[in-house]
């Protein structure tokens, strides 16, 4: 009888301990629990993302968190190979423009139940363009990390046109033609005969490439609004291209045109990188830089003692900003044994103005999170934010569904090299067209 | 030895297939094992999330009308066939000049040795620096009041300028001449020199003749590594521009590489891999065939 009782007991001891431990995937708050965390933000990002793990791990003492920092450029590979082998850290930086190659049903955790049993009700925590975002075929798969929608802004150094004899108020430019103008003055202005400091080069590699944000501008998206056609053979995007041909024409022709920009990249901006040339913006050797709003930080940490201005992108048909539907986003891997604590910390670091709030804040970038943006810190930046408030507008242009920036900034970067070897412009762009039909295909069909 | 070795034969055949087991396993796991499976990915629609399925002769037939197939071909090609002259050209005159009685010919030997143990990226980053448009090779020419070439942006002077950095590492090449010169017997010599042969002549009547199996591996050798050619079209081009400028080092090699790593559709990478095998295979054929015509093992 003893040695019954004795079976009975351990079979329900077992039984217990099983069920405490295997049948729900909620964790006990004083349990530890170590989640991985791969993000995008190295540099001066990579403190803050530090304060943020910090403050989330104040306020959860028994959660561990594990960063890994790739570099933006490398992580949509990192993301798609660990997807396929299912080794996705339990949250993961993504971008929703992959959304369609990374099979979000199959790799990614649908968040729909975790915000339901929260009561959370996205469209009334973030801006309209933000959440809309989130979704892939009617789910939400993915909560915003930082703002999509300000990609186009237009930099300018104060500094430099008033040395250039111009007025940077009254002279900032707001259309194409007075960019132009102001241009040509400015580079007129300050160098003899040789090439020292430029206005601006329509094919630096900035956040988006300039064609894609003044084709939108003007009304004409590269690609389709299912992202899986190019439109790079459409005459509005030609159109584009050949007005920047009249630009480095106008405002370079004197100095050699392309050539002079390529020997002024070599001697100047020291390299032929996106951070060299934004480093060209920060040094004063380039009046003029089309980014987003990230580069407010980079700008003011680089060269703390330089007055520059945000306005709105002086476009072709006025100014506008240059919105993308798709942006940074953080996702909870399908295979992550701990999900509900990942879902604990994704909400942290995208809807709380706690978590995100405070790091966009630290940005001066705009925050996906709609409360956030009325913070008086925000108000302290006066007419930038302002400026940087009306470049975000959404509804001034298209949205840019899967524009795959990698893809398309070195094609688009090589245009002045095969203009200098002859090539005619129709036929680059031609060529680009049909290169970007032939990647789309490689990543939809 | 009899068709089934019995008792202390049959011992030794154990042995040696037991011995050579390891080899022979990591042959067939990691080499024989992937070019196979890459031949039957390349029969399917393959991603690298969600799987694939069997589409038949599909891939070949998209490679096949790719512009961007032909284009990388063509640059590869084109690639090849000025390393390959190159690099020998560079090997053997340096291991001839080093076989000769020069003085400090052991320094010499180790400098123009150092640059093929380096990593070919750090020449390429070095080299990069060396041919911008302000880089040491123009303000060199400017000194000579040469107008120097944007090396880097140039469609026809990416793949040239591409060469001549990798023919730095010519050291390996020199090393495997420098011996075959001196297996060469130096009675030859004395003869030709007795029968009033210059010193051209006897290069090109007895060196050459006599060390060329060693050129024909090199051959070999070069033309395997111009076939995968793949970093210089990476890193080199001017404004980080994969492949360019205009595709002009877009290499079939970084042309699968795109494929595969950037585009996710390896059913067609594994398509122009299985291609590529199917052409250094024939290649390697064709040349070992007609070898015989100018390769000479026997004096």
């Amino acid at each position: 009888m003893k040695r019954l009782l004795l079976i009975v007991l351990t079979v329900m001891m077992i039984s217990v301990g099983l069920f405490a431990n295997g049948g729900s995937e909620k964790t006990d708050s004083d349990s530890p629990v170590t989640i991985t965390y791969w993000h995008l933000w190295g540099g001066s990002r990579t403190e803050l993302i530090d304060q943020l793990i910090s403050r989330y791990t104040e306020l959860h003492p028994n959660v561990i968190i594990e960063p890994t920092f790739t570099p933006p450029n490398e992580l949509q590979k990192k993301v798609v190979q660990a997807a396929g082998t299912g080794t996705l850290p339990d949250v993961v930086q993504i971008h929703t423009g992959w959304y369609s190659s990374l099979m979000p049903e199959t790799t990614l955790t649908n968040l729909d139940e975790y915000l339901k049993g929260d009561n959370i009700v996205i469209e009334d925590i973030l801006v309209a363009a933000e959440a809309e975002r989130c979704y892939f075929n009617g789910s939400v798969y993915s909560l915003p990390n930082v703002n999509a929608g300000a990609q186009g802004l237009f930099f300018y150094n104060k500094d430099l046109m008033l040395k250039a004899g111009l007025d940077p108020v009254a002279d900032a430019p707001s259309d194409w033609e007075s960019f132009m103008e102001v241009s040509r003055t400015l580079v007129e202005k300050l160098n003899d005969d040789e090439l020292n400091v430029i206005a601006w080069d329509p094919y630096q590699m900035a956040g988006q490439p300039a064609t894609i944000i003044f084709s939108y501008g003007a009304g004409f998206p590269t690609v389709s609004d299912d992202g899986k056609t190019s439109r790079f053979n459409d005459p509005g995007i030609l159109a584009t291209a050949k007005a920047f041909e009249e630009y480095v024409d106008t405002v370079y022709g004197r100095f050699g045109g392309y050539k002079a920009l390529l020997e002024w990249n070599s001697r100047v901006a020291g390299a032929d990188t996106g951070a060299a040339q934004v480093q060209a913006f920060i040094n004063e050797g380039q009046a003029f830089y089309v980014s987003g709003s990230w580069t407010i930080g980079q700008v003011k940490s680089g060269n703390s003692d330089m007055d520059f201005g945000i306005i709105p992108v002086p476009g072709f048909n006025g100014p506008h900003g240059g919105t993308a539907k798709n942006g940074w986003s953080y996702a909870i891997s399908n295979n992550s044994e701990q999900k509900q604590a990942a879902y604990d910390f994704l909400k942290f670091i995208t809807i709380d103005p706690a978590g995100n709030g405070a790091f966009c804040i630290a940005q001066g970038r705009p925050c996906p999170i709609s409360s956030v943006n009325n913070d008086p810190a925000y108000s302290a930046m006066g007419d930038m934010w302002t400026n940087l408030v009306a470049s975000m507008n959404t509804d001034i242009v298209p949205t840019a569904p899967d524009i795959n920036q990698d893809a398309l900034k070195p094609w688009l970067r090589d245009v002045p090299n095969r203009r200098i070897a002859g090539e005619s412009i129709e036929d680059i762009y031609a060529s680009i067209h049909a290169q970007y039909q032939d990647y789309l295909d490689d990543l939809y069909n | 030895m009899p068709a089934h070795p019995k008792g202390p034969a049959r011992v030794r055949v154990r042995t040696i297939l037991l011995f050579m087991a390891p080899w022979l396993l990591s042959l067939i796991v990691f080499w024989y094992g992937p070019i196979f499976y890459t031949v039957i990915l390349s029969f399917m629609k393959y991603r690298l999330i969600g799987g694939g399925h069997f589409i038949g002769f599909h891939n070949y037939k998209e490679t096949f009308t790719d512009p961007f197939f032909w284009n990388g071909l063509s640059n590869t090609f084109i690639f090849t066939a000025m390393f390959i002259p190159a690099n020998f050209a560079a090997g053997l005159m340096t291991a001839w000049l080093l076989s000769s009685e020069i003085p400090a010919k052991g320094l010499f030997r180790s400098i123009i040795y150092v640059p093929a143990v380096l990593p070919m990226i750090a020449i390429l980053v070095l080299g990069k620096f060396l041919f911008y448009p302000n880089g040491l090779v123009n303000s060199f020419l400017a000194l000579l009041r040469i107008p120097g070439p944007f090396w880097l942006s140039n469609p026809h002077l990416i793949k040239p300028t591409s060469v001549l950095l990798m023919i730095w590492q010519c050291g390996t090449a020199m090393v495997i001449y420098l011996g075959a010169l001196k297996a060469v017997p130096g009675h030859y010599y004395e003869a030709a020199e007795i029968d009033g042969l210059n010193r051209l002549g006897q290069f090109m009547k007895i060196t050459i003749p006599l060390i060329s199996p060693t050129i024909f591996f090199r051959a070999i050798m070069d033309l395997i590594f111009g076939l995968m050619i793949f970093i210089p079209g990476l890193v080199l081009p001017e404004g980080n521009v994969p492949g360019g400028p205009g595709n002009a080092s877009r290499y079939y090699a970084l042309h699968l590489y795109e494929k595969a790593f950037q585009r996710f559709n390896l059913g067609e990478a594994s398509t122009l891999a299985t291609i590529l095998i199917i052409i250094s295979f024939l290649i390697t054929f064709l040349i070992m065939k007609t070898s015989e015509r100018f390769v000479h093992y026997e004096v």
